[in-house]
């Protein structure tokens, strides 16, 4: 329950979070007219990717929103942070990082737009100002296409990875499991021929007779206890199974722990 | 938090429960040896080691070893002789290849009175591999006359053979048969009682006329008979402990091959007043007279089914003699055997799905075991020379003569076939009777 009002905060914030997106993104989509609509969209995109995720720490998304209500101040000091390549960073924490950048960028968005509507003294100013603002935009968007494919080739590793993993994984306890069923097979032989070599039959008892023993062992294959569940009704026939199981104990039981497990105790039917 | 505690705990627990059901190996075990079970018969403490026909342990190991189902451990082989489980070594058994040990002793009382202490001892139970279990199978102690030991020594026999078997023991029946003398010219006809094994025999009767067809009573108290003590064939009843006897059947012509009703109250017998032999049941309180087959065929031997509803018999009715049964609510009659141009005297087993019948094959007269259901005939004896097969109430033995006129035993499995002790003349027509208690 608790989760599920974090994923709620965390949705209402991002939603938050793409109305202002959406509001610089197209305020910037006024004033400059070569912007990359393709990255554009991939960087909303890649955000949008992110929403669903719950996993998103809570603080993080606070910081973020706080940082962009802070504008301007944080900006200045926060843009070599972006322009700094990070990629080990960035694949590590592939979600918080096209967030910050998503966030920083809109923020500078925003700060160039607010830098473009004050008041210019001089052409040449405004013109080194927009070609640097071009060329910063560009950089960015040129990052987040980078990010965003090594993201996506990150994930296609790790998804091939995990595919290979858990398909040997599969192999590997199939194998055990059957060369352990294998090994459980060879004791289940054993255990019956050493019983049936010693069942004596003395009389000649109908075919239709089964009795049920449970046999108790020991981990050494010391028959602790035979057990009558069902019997045949014929105490004769009942008693040579019976005999005839303690009179092979120990029964031959494999050493490991884990399979002696599975045959510790034994459900015996008995039929002549 | 949208689990309540006791939802959480039902959840816990469905989710372990395919690790529980896992933890349970599931094995099914078919096809065990088809065999003797080694035991041994400790001689009781108390007794010399003479056989003195009252020796328990020798009584007992010949019981359990002509039951087939045994093999017994020779005295020779034994390297102590415990009394009960305290003072037996079990390792040491179990070293001798022992599964089971019986073990006792017999003190004296006084005034011919003995003690007889019995135990049957597991032998895996009481190493060190079955610790923590008791040994003790059986025990139980009796108060007797001395002259009674051996009749202990049988009821030993049965408990063990019950107990490890699954089926009643027969080492307490009885037998009964007709022993012919010839002293030149004249012929003794005998008609004796015997302990299962062949031993005490006592006589019912004694007649210079011929003595046929013994039956014994499901509970053992009665023998029914045709004498021709008087020149003709009549047919006694008579009870064993008393020696009272009855006439129950003297009709013109034949009255011959008596068998008891499951519950001893009717006999089925054959009749030939009527012209040809036929099958009749008599009610022995109201002797009233019931005939079951007609016609002009010959039939004969009748035997019952265990549920008293249906009898099978000889009758020569397509031919040659073959085993019929008539099923006495509506007279209804079928064939059973098909195997063979002559099949007879046919007796039933206890569970009604097998009989054992006198059949000839190309070795001659051989005992047969039958399945009613699937129609097989599986061969028991070899001689070719056998005949009057007689089944134990428990369905693993039959007795049987030859035509040397002496008797054997065989196990309806044909692994144990042995002779009786031989009696003085020829044996004829053995039965063997119920379960005496």
């Amino acid at each position: 329950m608790k989760d599920v009002k974090v994923y709620k905060t965390s949705i209402l914030y991002s939603a938050l979070l793409h109305v202002l997106v959406l509001n610089f993104l197209f305020f910037s989509f006024n004033f400059y007219k070569k912007v990359n609509y393709v990255s554009q969209s991939s960087v909303m995109k890649a955000s949008l990717v992110e929403l669903p995720k719950p996993m998103l720490p809570q603080e993080n998304t606070k910081k973020e929103i706080v940082l962009s209500q802070e504008e301007k101040l944080d900006v200045k000091k926060k843009l070599p942070l972006v322009e700094k390549p990070k990629p080990s960073k960035v694949i590590e924490k592939p979600a918080t990082e096209v967030k910050k950048l998503v966030l920083e960028k809109s923020i500078k968005i925003e700060n160039k737009k607010t830098k473009i509507e004050k008041p210019v003294t001089t052409k040449n100013e405004i013109k080194t100002e927009k070609n640097k603002i071009k060329k910063e935009e560009k950089e960015i968007e040129k990052k987040a296409v980078m990010m965003k494919q090594q993201q996506a080739q990150k994930k296609m590793e790790e998804k091939l990875w995990a595919e290979q993993l858990a398909k040997e994984e599969k192999q590997l306890t199939l194998t055990k499991e059957q060369q352990a069923q294998g090994v459980v097979n060879k004791y289940n032989a054993l255990i019956l021929q050493a019983i049936r070599s010693r069942w004596i039959l003395a009389e000649s008892y109908s075919p239709d007779l089964s009795a049920q023993l449970l046999i108790n062992l020991k981990s050494d294959g010391t028959v602790l206890n035979v057990e009558l569940i069902k019997s045949s009704g014929n105490e004769g026939f009942d008693r040579s199974a019976r005999a005839a199981v303690y009179k092979a104990s120990p029964l031959p039981v494999p050493p490991e722990a884990d399979l002696f497990n599975q045959m510790k105790v034994i459900n015996l039917v008995v039929r002549p | 938090m949208f689990l309540s505690n006791l939802e959480r705990k039902f959840l816990f627990i469905f989710l372990l429960m395919p690790f529980q059901v896992q933890a349970i190996l599931n094995l099914e075990l078919t096809q065990g040896m088809v065999g003797a079970l080694p035991i041994a018969v400790v001689p009781f403490e108390g007794q010399s080691r003479v056989d003195d026909g009252n020796n328990i342990a020798k009584v007992v190991s010949a019981d359990l070893q002509n039951s087939g189902r045994f093999n017994v451990l020779p005295v020779s082989l034994m390297k102590q002789f415990p009394t009960n489980k305290e003072n037996t070594d079990f390792n040491q058994w179990k070293n001798s290849s022992v599964d089971n040990l019986v073990v006792g002793k017999v003190q004296s009382l006084g005034q011919g009175r003995v003690r007889v202490e019995f135990s049957l001892l597991d032998v895996f139970k009481g190493t060190e591999n079955g610790a923590n279990q008791n040994p003790i199978a059986l025990t139980q102690t009796w108060e007797i006359n001395s002259k009674d030991l051996r009749r202990i020594a049988h009821r030993i026999s049965d408990l063990v053979y019950e107990k490890m078997i699954g089926q009643r023991g027969i080492f307490s029946t009885r037998i009964a048969y007709v022993t012919v003398q010839s002293r030149g010219e004249n012929k003794n006809y005998k008609l004796e009682i015997a302990d299962a094994d062949g031993y005490n025999p006592q006589p019912i009767l004694i007649s210079p006329e011929p003595i046929m067809s013994p039956a014994w009573s499901h509970r053992g108290r009665k023998v029914a008979y045709v004498s021709f003590e008087n020149k003709r064939a009549t047919i006694y009843v008579t009870e064993v402990a008393t020696g009272q006897r009855e006439k129950v059947s003297s009709y013109p012509g034949i009255n011959g091959a008596p068998a008891w009703s499951p519950d001893d109250s009717k006999l089925a017998l054959v009749l030939s007043k009527s012209g040809f032999p036929k099958i009749y049941i008599l009610d022995l309180k109201t002797k009233a007279l019931q005939q079951v087959t007609t016609g002009s065929s010959i039939d004969t031997e009748p035997s019952w089914f265990p549920d008293g509803k249906s009898l099978v018999f000889t009758s020569d009715r397509s031919g040659g003699p073959q085993i019929y049964r008539v099923y006495l609510t509506d007279g209804r009659i079928e064939r059973l055997t098909y195997s063979g141009p002559y099949n007879a005297r046919a007796s039933v087993t206890p569970e009604g799905n097998k009989m054992i019948m006198l059949h000839r094959a190309e070795e001659g007269y051989t005992i047969a075991f039958a399945d009613l259901n699937s129609g097989s005939v599986q061969l028991l004896s070899r001689s070719g020379r056998d005949e009057s097969p007689s089944l134990a109430p428990n369905g693993s033995m039959v007795l049987f003569g030859n035509e040397y006129g002496v008797l054997g035993i065989i196990s309806t499995d044909g692994r144990v076939q042995l002779r009786l002790p031989a009696r003085e003349g020829e044996v004829r027509s053995p039965a063997w009777s119920g379960f005496l208690s």
